[in-house]
């Protein structure tokens, strides 16, 4: 689905990502996932064809996205982390039957549908909406295209605690199943039991990119009353300490999201090792 | 054509949404369009003499009011409908909208060219028309005759698309602070226009380039046809000809080239 070959790309002379290298699956949830600035904006703005790398080379469906052809533009939704591109003086019904009608694979009944569960108002004018309810109002337009490439930047920021859980669910059930849906953020709680499989991005470069299966095969996640001396990461938690360890035969685990990408921010190399 | 790169009907869904996007906006120009020209209708009528004497002398200025109003929503219309496409953010609605940037392109020339100069015609020129019609005793004359009468040369038709393809590429090259900028540039340029002719007309002139010339000879090359030559023209009338041309012709073309150069690569 997504080629990515070599990739390097500056802003001005800083540079932001280097020789990056990955391929991205239909069909999966991935979760991009780095500290702030680290370039995972950059990274989905070019695969959408906002951007164009400065080195190598990005190719989605065998196109170059920077070309912006009506037919690569009608498969991919680009979900921005900021909405003001949406904060129109008109209706949600009025954007949605303006806009649908670009994409081919648009569905009005889930639209419909998923506004209701988000309990936001479709006759409501979006820019007379909150922050949170324009972002649940663009996630639905956005599921409700169908396409076969969703990119969504830090779609949970604005979303209360409630509406974070219904937006992982609203993901699972209603994310076409042969759609690759990546999700940035640096909020990694927001993500937990909906992404599969983890990129993180550091210091120019992808630090990984594995699956829950494969990661839970290499590292052991656990709650410990004390730090056993073989653990790479810990951190206090009620009743004890959550450490990640090398997986000695020691079983399948619960993926930790948060407790994963910390180890991985302190132990670069060593995670590396494990999972290529 | 490839269906990737133009078709008719992508082109008509760009032209709704803009339309439905703007419509109150739209709306209100048409109604605040509509009230000018009955203001005036009560304003001439206050000031005229109960017999109607006169009236039809107000009749140049209403059609130059149509003339102003019709430029001005020409020339300023890529400011009004598209101001935002170029925007790092609000930008991306447009520029993420499954069409080429040949479809948007030729949406909002035709926009910006046919609809936004039409708006006056349609809501002034239409008042007014109505008006007369109506009421023929009191106001005589439509302005939207006077305005295909004195309007539609090819000189002025050509100059008015120059600086709307002027328009056009500002704003597209200039993303915050598009008026000043626009402005400034224009001003900019003209000055420098100026400059540069007085210190090559002083110095042709100090060369005795003139000499040969007849004061009788109009240099006034916009009563000419476009590529009106004549053989006898002193080589100066030539190059203002040449010079015309480029502007009228060239600069609109390479203006458009340069806009759509723009939208096709830039990166937001």
């Amino acid at each position: 689905m997504i080629a990515i070959n070599n990739l390097s790309f500056k802003y001005g002379k800083k540079e932001i990502l280097s020789d990056i290298s990955m391929t991205l699956e239909a069909g999966k949830i991935y979760g991009l996932l780095g500290e702030n600035g680290v370039g995972k904006t950059t990274l989905l703005k070019i695969i959408c064809g906002l951007q164009k790398p400065f080195a190598g080379s990005c190719t989605v469906q065998g196109e170059n996205p920077f070309n912006r052809t009506p037919s690569f533009l009608s498969s991919l939704y680009y979900l921005p982390e900021d909405l003001e591109y949406i904060q129109l003086d008109m209706s949600i019904t009025q954007f949605s039957k303006l806009n649908a009608p670009f994409y081919p694979k648009f569905d009005y009944e889930k639209f419909e549908i998923i506004l209701k569960e988000f309990d936001v108002n479709g006759d409501k004018k979006l820019n007379k909406l909150s922050h949170g309810q324009t972002k649940k109002a663009a996630i639905a337009f956005a599921i409700a295209t169908n396409a076969d490439l969703l990119l969504m930047d830090e779609p949970s920021n604005g979303l209360d605690i409630p509406s974070k859980t219904l937006f992982r669910r609203i993901i699972v059930e209603y994310v076409s199943d042969n759609t690759c849906t990546i999700i940035s953020t640096h909020q990694v709680r927001d993500l937990e039991n909906l992404i599969d499989p983890i990129i993180i991005l550091d210091n120019k470069a992808v630090l990984m990119n594995a699956s829950l299966e494969k990661i839970s095969e290499k590292l052991y996640f656990g709650l410990y009353s004390s730090v056993p001396a073989n653990a790479l990461y810990f951190e206090p938690a009620p009743g004890g300490y959550i450490c990640v360890m090398e997986n000695e035969d020691m079983g399948e685990s619960k993926v930790n999201i948060e407790a994963l990408f910390n180890a991985t921010m302190q132990h670069k190399s060593r995670i590396q090792q494990l999972l290529a | 054509m490839n269906n990737n790169i133009f078709q008719f009907n992508r082109v008509g869904m760009l032209f709704r949404r803009t339309f439905q996007q703007n419509s109150k906006a739209i709306l209100n120009t048409a109604l605040v369009l509509s009230a000018l020209s009955i203001f005036y209708f009560f304003l001439f009528l206050y000031f005229t003499t109960p017999d109607g004497i006169g009236v039809s002398s107000l009749l140049s200025f209403r059609g130059n009011v149509l003339i102003f109003l019709a430029g001005v929503f020409f020339i300023f219309s890529p400011f009004f409908y598209y101001y935002s496409y170029n925007h790092p953010k609000k930008g991306l609605s447009e520029v993420m909208l499954p069409a080429s940037v040949l479809e948007k392109f030729v949406a909002m020339q035709l926009v910006c060219m046919i609809f936004a100069p039409l708006m006056a015609l349609i809501f002034f020129g239409g008042s007014d028309a109505l008006l007369t019609t109506l009421f023929p005793k009191y106001q005589s004359g439509y302005a939207i005759v006077h305005f295909f009468e004195n309007m539609l040369t090819a000189d002025t038709v050509l100059q008015a698309f120059l600086t709307l393809q002027a328009v056009f590429f500002c704003n597209m090259l200039f993303v915050r602070r598009k008026l000043l900028k626009t402005s400034a540039s224009f001003i900019a340029v003209a000055l420098l226009i100026l400059i540069i002719s007085t210190a090559v007309l002083g110095l042709l002139d100090s060369y005795g380039y003139f000499d040969g010339m007849s004061n009788s000879i109009s240099i006034n090359t916009g009563q000419r046809g476009l590529f009106e030559f004549y053989s006898g023209d002193h080589p100066f009338v030539t190059f203002l000809m040449i010079l015309r041309i480029f502007m009228e012709v060239v600069m609109p073309i390479v203006f458009m080239i340069g806009s759509y150069r723009i939208m096709k690569t830039k990166r937001y």
